[in-house]
């Protein structure tokens, strides 16, 4: 049992840190404040900085442009990107972790040529639609049309897809009776026809973030763009779900250490007045909770890394307490700044408008509960059930 | 690099004590805490366990287990269902007393009393809190006055746990009050030395198999080879003991909570109620995920300390209380959970859910409150 980081674990987190301090930060109010396209053409920008310094091919492999690294790795540094700007990370990560890591683990070898080198490099932006969490209640259907396959449907609240270049869509079939082909991981070009993005969504936070509808009718995908062997449709949803757990999860987390430290900054630097003991104890409870999200952050990306099979378990355990955790503790900050985190415009007003999201995206925390406690559940029925 | 898995040698070590108390020693546990008695014969099962001195060298019989198997130990008995009152008479002795003597004795000290303690032949316990002085030990009034060869002892000590059946104990006293926590000085107290007894054991809402009472000391005769380390060190070898409070004392409540979940889970399967098991309802799944959630978490926390102290590094003092805080108060929750699963059967003495409840609130208190620890924890955040 250790619980350190490696050296370059540490060094990449340091570098990490200060280029998104140089780089990143300054934009991140224009960001918060303008129109969804100023914000994510923003975003879209910061996404090629972090392609430039190695992050987006954290993961992937180095023929395509990758820099390799394991889950852990990655984690480290995404917390930081997370922490400055959540909108650029969760961007980033649809783009790389999502529909990168499902093309470098379960596309073909034309299909990786095709794709991760412009995604790697930032100039091509993936977008992820996956709406509901279990393949049953997908609601894009594929039929086995002439050409591939024909989509039709309506996928709700599809990461990056206002500014995404190509989208990666799961879908669940109309003909439920073709046992291990019931759901299907398919990409599709922007201009593909048959493919209608709708308009972005104006969210109360992670304004940089483009989500918006895409509308499938008739659209029709060839063979060439089925991501995965036939049969391990739901070999890939798992490991959809893990990244999306995951990723959630760092993302919180970043949040949730963000707000701590306005917290922490602010009373330090506020005049006059020894420290309350109800602020200081406010500050240790955010403490207490951003750590252990970070333990079980690290523990579940362990967990994937080494293919443990609690992995999603531990994956979705950690996105459950990191979204709660940053939702609080953002709340906190607000409280503890009184009329000047109540005040429009304030770094911890962002924060808590941020961190409503964590228990939304990335799969409800209500469902999630379901799954970590029917998991749990299903471990202690008596024999012979 | 990071590694959260235990090796197959701590699994196996692990997995026989899991299934040894499950056999031999988890019937005995509900009657001793329905009676507040501390179990002769369940100490002698964890006797030829060989359990009593798992950290101490083997010269001395012990077995020389790093800290991370000792937690292991802990959660392992817990997990099965042996009760945290047992589990802390071992904690206090193994760890508070017991390593103490290892630690900082000398080598006639070790010989004498480590073997006896190891074998759980004698059961040691550990003096340190006052009626006046409990998280604020720099505070603490016993005074050690040297009277030729010998010193003598006058104070009281309290909520001392073994103390009622303690064969030998680690008492810390001031040889001047004026020096606070520099003055502290540890001495190894005999239940014969004169001067010493102990009160009548008191009545807790939990841990109740554990014995707990005052220790009278009135003109206690110590004598000089039984000052243990150097005079004013105590208080050093106090908070040295904080390592161990922090993970093998923990470790238990680890797995009372991996006892607490399974528990909950098996009855949420089983029990029925219009016309389907309670599995079914939404609410009772979600209160057994945030008790896996919370579980993991505590595991996490507490065996951090562990892996730290097993490579010979000084305590990380955020990470010791934030183990300690999370695990007192988010513990304390899912203990409440598991017990709002079983509805009024929870709130039966014969369901264990109802002992672990009770057991679980002292987490929240012994060995520094959780108040303590986000006093700690804010002082480390604004220093």
């Amino acid at each position: 049992m250790n619980y350190d980081l490696t050296e370059e674990q540490k060094s990449v987190g340091e570098q990490m840190r200060s280029f998104c301090l140089k780089e990143i930060a300054p934009n991140v109010p224009a960001v918060d404040r303008s129109s969804n396209d100023k914000a994510s053409s923003i975003v879209k920008d910061n996404i090629r900085k972090l392609a430039r310094v190695g992050y987006l091919g954290c993961g992937h492999e180095k023929v395509y442009g990758g820099a390799e690294g394991n889950f852990l790795q990655w984690v480290v540094a995404g917390e930081e990107v997370a922490k400055v700007c959540p909108s650029t990370f969760l961007a980033a990560e649809v783009s790389s972790r999502l529909f990168g890591m499902i093309l470098t683990r379960y596309g073909t070898k034309e299909q990786k040529e095709n794709h991760l080198p412009a995604l790697i490099d930032g100039e091509f932006v993936g977008s992820f639609g996956l709406a509901g969490l279990t393949s049953a209640r997908l609601n894009t259907g594929w039929q086995n049309g002439q050409n591939g396959w024909c989509l039709n449907g309506r996928m709700k609240l599809v990461g990056n897809a206002p500014f995404a270049h190509m989208h990666m869509i799961v879908a669940g079939t109309e003909e439920q009776n073709e046992p291990g082909h019931d759901v299907k991981t398919f990409i599709v070009k922007k201009n593909a026809p048959g493919l209608t993005v709708g308009r972005p969504l104006d969210k109360i936070g992670f304004k940089g973030f483009p989500v918006a509808d895409v509308f499938f009718d008739k659209c029709e995908v060839s063979e060439a763009d089925v991501i995965g062997m036939a049969g391990r449709g739901n070999e890939v949803i798992e490991c959809t779900l893990n990244l999306r757990s995951l990723v959630t999860a760092v993302s919180a987390l970043g949040t949730a250490r963000a707000s701590m430290e306005e917290a922490v900054g602010y009373l330090k630097n506020r005049k006059g007045g020894g420290l309350s003991q109800a602020a200081s104890f406010k500050c240790a409870d955010m403490m207490i909770m951003t750590d252990v999200s970070r333990l079980l952050i690290y523990q579940a990306a362990w967990a994937m890394d080494t293919h443990n099979p609690e992995a999603p378990v531990l994956a979705t355990s950690a996105k459950i307490f990191a979204a709660d955790a940053a939702n609080q503790i953002s709340h906190m900050v607000v409280e503890l700044q009184g009329e000047d985190g109540y005040t429009a415009g304030s770094v911890s007003e962002k924060l808590s408008r941020d961190a409503r999201f964590y228990a939304i995206c990335g799969g409800p925390s209500e469902v999630q509960r379901d799954f970590v406690g029917t998991s749990v559940l299903n471990g202690f029925r008596k024999r012979g059930e | 690099m990071m590694e959260f898995g235990f090796t197959a040698e701590q699994l196996m070590f692990r997995d026989t004590i899991y299934r040894y108390a499950k056999n031999e020693i988890v019937h005995l546990c509900e009657e001793a805490d329905w009676k507040a008695e501390f179990s002769h014969k369940l100490w002698e099962k964890l006797k030829s366990m060989r359990l009593l001195g798992l950290p101490f060298p083997e010269e001395y019989g012990g077995q020389a287990a790093d800290a991370v198997t000792c937690t292991l130990a802990g959660e392992a008995l817990a997990h099965a269902g042996v009760d945290q009152g047992h589990l802390l008479a071992m904690g206090a002795h193994t760890y508070l007393c017991g390593d103490t003597i290892v630690r900082n004795g000398t080598e006639e000290q070790r010989k004498k009393y480590i073997p006896k303690i190891a074998s759980g032949e004698w059961i040691g316990c550990m003096g340190l809190t006052e009626p006046s002085a409990g998280s604020d030990v720099a505070s603490l009034q016993t005074l050690a006055v040297k009277k030729g060869d010998r010193w003598l002892l006058n104070g009281t000590k309290t909520f001392i746990t073994n103390a009622p059946v303690a064969d030998v104990a680690v008492i810390y006293a001031t040889v001047d009050r004026v020096k606070k926590h520099k003055g502290i000085t540890a001495f190894i107290v005999e239940k014969n030395f004169k001067g010493f007894s102990t009160g009548n054991p008191f009545h807790k809402m939990g841990v109740r198999a554990s014995t707990t009472s005052e220790i009278f000391l009135e003109d206690c005769e110590v004598p000089e080879e039984n000052l243990l380390g150097e005079v004013g060190k105590g208080f050093l070898m106090a908070l040295q003991t904080v390592e161990w409070d922090r993970s093998a004392l923990l470790g238990p409540y680890v797995g009372g909570l991996l006892f607490a979940m399974e528990e909950a889970a098996r009855y949420a399967n089983e029990r029925v109620q219009f016309g389907r098991a309670i599995r079914s309802f939404q609410a009772i799944r979600h209160k057994i995920a945030d008790m896996k959630i919370i579980a993991e978490a505590s595991k996490l926390a507490v065996y951090r300390v562990a892996a730290l102290k097993d490579q010979g590094r000084p305590l990380n003092q955020l990470q010791a209380s934030i183990a300690k805080a999370f695990l007192g108060d988010w513990g304390m929750k899912a203990a409440s959970e598991a017990v709002q699963v079983f509805g009024g059967y929870g709130y039966m003495h014969e369901y264990p859910v109802e002992r672990m409840l009770r057991d679980q609130k002292l987490a929240q208190i012994g060995g520094g409150t959780s108040e303590i620890q986000r006093l700690v924890i804010s002082r480390l955040m604004f220093s």
